[in-house]
């Protein structure tokens, strides 16, 4: 080897070595702290609220007085809570009647909101629960009647759906799909429910009963593609669901002021630009602005 | 040569000057500094040598516990000098998500065959189980011990991003020959459903084998009652009094074996058949379990009933794609 070519060998060995022992470049708190924000802001953007929390958290725990991030930190607290107090309701009011589907969805939507509810997961447990004490029992009874060693598996199958469906029978297919759990149901059955909810949903609205209407308008919404027959018939049953709870608001108007706000602010939801009950919104509000004033004067 | 070295030499001194150098070289996962923190978080600067598994072995006392630091700072790898931030207390201990929610599967097996597919359905070929190993460890899939899902139940650990449980039901000697060699390649832990009645017997373990998979890091034994009679009521339990009393001896009975034979205080139960009545349950409870599981198909998020928890039977009949259709990680559900 050449002089020259043994000289260059070392000179970029040395190189190397000293490079390797270099201190890494170092990020600073400040560059870390613009990154948690940038990050918080996109996940509040994206609705994931407790993330967004985190990030801001993060800050705080650098610098305990940074004033954005406290009140940051206040503003996704609030929204937090408020949203996991409306899910957690709508929750509990279909636990009370005993729709166990819809209220895991919403006792679900509640802990996605605020991880920490503690109610929201005890009574997802209890759903669990009682879902899986109820196949069980199903399972044991089919075992003393057939004399037989209980088979593995005691669950409700597409079959069974199927045949119900054939027969019209959608209430019976909601009350058994509610012994599943998501994670059971495949696409056939996931298929058949997004029907039979479909058809539920025009059938309570038929009825008068738009709050019925609602819970499998919600349950068949996550099953929704982004196909135009899909996307037509979300668009026709949320007109339909305004017009219902339009039509419902204005029957409480002479007795429950409160429910008719409720009922139009849902007319709203589902169609914002629903002229009638934008008015009939307007109205009564400020009905119940003079009587919530005239009460006070009375006091 | 001279100029050579003192080539080198220069290099040497000039980095050696830099006071943050001495701190890092050379001391894999050394002194990590914390920039700040409190009770919830702390931020600490990655060093030289040291990577996000280091931290999480000091911070979370668990190496898998890296997929916490990446989560919350939004990240696969870091580099030395990088900041980071440690969640000291799950940031969503339910694992519930605004896209889903996360559940763990767990995986039942019973006996396992070395030649070709056996006619016993149950008997799962050697070949077979190593591919649905290999295929959970180049997935990143973490394998964990019943333990650690009790601990994500009771809330205390948060579900990881890809997480499996693995059981064996019975207890036959092909554990030992078979699936123990592949479970110790991978480094994979697994609970084996002992009825203690079938130790001994020609196709079972024997207690000395028991005793020495016991010992291992892998295998962790566990009661699947006396005798394998199913639990629920059947028409030999001629009233309540004897199905009670029967209940209680399926379940001290295993207990006294495995405490006795084993040294091990029993904390899960696998149902025979996968069947159990509210009578089991309580008893379970009063006798210190904390976990059973069933063969009731599907995965359990932490919200699962933890005395009734769902478990997928693996067949010798099912393929690769049926093994990874059990894997149910995430599901997914528009909660906003």
């Amino acid at each position: 080897m050449s002089n020259i070519l043994k000289r260059l060998l070392i000179f970029s060995l040395s190189l190397t070595l000293f490079a390797c022992v270099s201190p890494p470049p170092q990020e600073t708190t400040a560059q870390f702290i613009d990154a948690r924000k940038i990050r918080a802001q996109q996940l509040e953007q994206n609705n994931d609220f407790p993330r967004a929390l985190n990030q801001w958290q993060i800050v705080v725990a650098i610098e305990p007085s940074n004033q954005q991030a406290l009140s940051a930190i206040d503003r996704l607290q609030s929204k937090i809570n408020t949203r996991a107090k409306r899910y957690f309701s709508t929750g509990l009011s279909a636990f009370n009647r005993g729709n166990t589907r819809q209220a895991e969805t919403y006792f679900l939507k509640t802990l996605a909101s605020n991880p920490h509810h503690q109610q929201a997961f005890s009574y997802l447990k209890k759903i669990t629960t009682q879902r899986m004490q109820n196949a069980q029992k199903t399972k044991n009874r089919a075992a003393l009647k057939t004399r037989k060693q209980p088979s593995a598996d005691g669950r409700v199958n597409f079959k069974q759906l199927e045949a119900l469906f054939k027969r019209g029978k959608y209430t019976s297919i909601d009350k058994l799909s509610r012994q599943l759990s998501t994670n059971e149901m495949d696409s056939r059955m996931l298929a058949l429910l997004y029907e039979t909810d479909f058809l539920l949903v025009q059938q309570y609205i038929q009825n008068n009963d738009p709050v019925r209407a609602t819970v499998h308008f919600d349950q068949m919404r996550p099953h929704t593609t982004n196909t135009p027959e899909h996307a037509a018939r979300i668009a026709t049953l949320k007109r339909k669901l305004a017009d219902s709870y339009y039509a419902q608001a204005k029957t409480f108007l002479n007795s429950d002021l409160n429910r008719t706000i409720k009922g139009l602010e849902q007319a709203l939801y589902y169609q914002p630009g629903h002229t009638q009950a934008q008015i009939l919104l307007t109205q009564t509000q400020r009905m119940q602005d003079n009587l919530n004033k005239i009460k006070q004067l009375q006091k | 040569m001279t100029r050579a070295l003192s080539i080198i030499l220069l290099g040497l001194t000039l980095s050696l000057a830099t006071p943050s150098y001495s701190l890092s070289l050379g001391i894999p996962g050394g002194k990590t500094k914390e920039i700040a923190g409190d009770k919830n978080i702390i931020v600490v600067r990655l060093h030289s040598q040291q990577n996000i598994e280091d931290l999480a072995q000091k911070y979370l006392k668990d190496r898998n516990q890296a997929w916490q630091i990446r989560e919350l700072n939004n990240l696969t790898t870091a580099v030395p000098g990088q900041l980071l931030a440690i969640p000291l207390k799950p940031a969503n201990p339910v694992s519930v998500y605004p896209d889903g929610y996360r559940t763990v599967p767990v995986l039942c097996y019973h006996q396992f065959s070395s030649g070709a597919r056996a006619s016993n359905q149950l008997a799962v070929s050697a070949q077979d189980f190593e591919q649905q190993m290999a295929y959970l460890a180049e997935n990143n899939f973490q394998v964990i011990p019943l333990s650690q899902l009790e601990e994500m139940l009771n809330r205390k650990l948060p579900i990881p991003p890809k997480v499996v449980v693995l059981t064996i039901d019975d207890g036959y000697r092909s554990i030992y020959n078979i699936a123990y060699p592949i479970l110790k390649k991978y480094q994979f832990p697994a609970t084996v459903f002992l009825y203690t009645d079938f130790v001994g017997g020609s196709a079972a373990l024997t207690w000395s084998q028991l005793k020495e998979l016991q010992s291992s890091d892998i295998i962790d034994i566990q009661s699947h009652t006396k005798t394998h009679t199913s639990l629920a009521t059947t028409s030999k339990d001629i009233d309540n009094t004897v199905y009670q009393s029967r209940i209680r001896g399926e379940i001290s009975h295993a207990d006294q074996s495995l405490r006795k034979k084993l040294g091990v205080e029993p904390r899960y139960l696998a149902y025979p058949y996968g069947d159990s009545s509210p009578y089991v349950i309580e008893t379970l409870k009063q006798s210190n379990y904390a976990l059973a599981v069933t063969v009731n198909r599907g995965s359990n998020p932490t919200f699962a009933a933890p005395y009734l928890l769902r478990r997928t039977m693996i067949y010798n009949n099912h393929t690769l794609d049926d093994f990874k259709s059990f894997l149910t990680h995430y599901v997914e559900k528009d909660l906003q």
